[in-house]
């Protein structure tokens, strides 16, 4: 060992190549579906809820049955959840209440629940900002900020185009967030499991079986 | 092969592979070593019917790695 060890650089591309097989994104974009049925009718509520769970196992599945034989299995440093949930709270609260204050200084009045409603799309790319730029800090890769430029720009078309409703504009947003994830999601997951082969242990024999599989 | 650990809470034997490039062999005897030298903690079990290596640093280990780390930027320094 006789170079110096950028200790944050290995961690970023741990972080990097676990998010290369397009699970992650493939889950998004489930839940953004399963998040714009709630609002097409608030009955789903308890879907969007069950969704929340089944779906994270539905992720841990997918990555021991295809990814863990191709990669490895990793278990990352978890993090303090405080932080974690704190974070997440606070730049929800900060990004909310700007909004508010802007759409008050615009409208010279309290908003009204159609305005909310309205500008939800822009709220929620906003949101896709700051868990963005979480992962760039995660993975070192710029590349995840132009998600975040998607959601942000076409939350702003959505915000901006006067839909009859102005439910309909959040739950299209939601609805094309999805589909955008899923496919994307479902791209990288194809690319990475035709790249990379199933690899096998046989550490008694001492040699390393390499060989495709399902 | 301690980078990488200290980073993570463990690994297994084909993800330390992947990451650090090292044949199979290579990678055995570092393991090996490391685990008498106390630095490191070695699982080994059966996942679906295929034998799976689970590494995970020790307290000694983290405390070995971060004194190296330590004694590198010295000597850089000094450089």
């Amino acid at each position: 060992m006789d170079e110096k060890i950028n200790v944050k650089e290995i961690q970023q591309k741990i972080y990097r190549d676990s998010m290369r097989d397009g699970v992650t994104e493939m889950i998004t974009g489930a839940l953004l579906l399963c998040a714009s049925l709630m609002f097409v009718n608030s009955g789903f509520t308890v879907l969007y809820l069950f969704s929340m769970i089944y779906l994270n196992k539905g992720m841990q599945r997918i990555r021991e049955r295809y990814i863990h034989p191709r990669t490895g299995y990793v278990e990352l440093k978890r993090e303090e959840p405080k932080r974690t949930v704190g974070g997440i709270f606070l730049f929800f609260f900060a990004v909310g209440l700007l909004m508010y204050a802007a759409l008050y200084l615009t409208e010279g009045a309290l908003p009204s629940s159609d305005a909310l409603y309205r500008w939800t799309p822009t709220f929620i790319g906003l949101m896709f900002l700051g868990a963005m730029i979480y992962l760039r800090e995660k993975t070192g890769s710029t590349g995840v900020l132009a998600w975040a430029a998607y959601a942000i720009a076409v939350g702003l078309v959505f915000s901006i185009y006067g839909f009859t409703s102005s439910k309909d504009g959040v739950t299209l947003y939601t609805m094309l967030m999805g589909v955008s994830f899923l496919l994307v999601g479902f791209y990288k997951f194809r690319s990475f499991l035709t790249t990379n082969p199933v690899m096998q242990e046989t550490d008694e024999a001492g040699q390393q079986e390499v060989g495709e599989t399902t | 092969m301690l980078a990488h650990l200290y980073v993570v809470e463990s690994a297994d034997f084909l993800f330390l592979m992947k990451q650090t490039g090292l044949t199979f062999g290579n990678l055995s005897s570092h393991m090996t070593r490391l685990e008498e030298a106390g630095y490191i903690t070695v699982d080994k079990e059966f996942r679906d019917k295929k034998p799976n290596t689970r590494l995970s640093l020790t307290e000694a280990g983290r405390h070995a790695f971060e004194g190296y780390r330590e004694n590198m930027k010295q000597l850089f320094k000094e450089l």
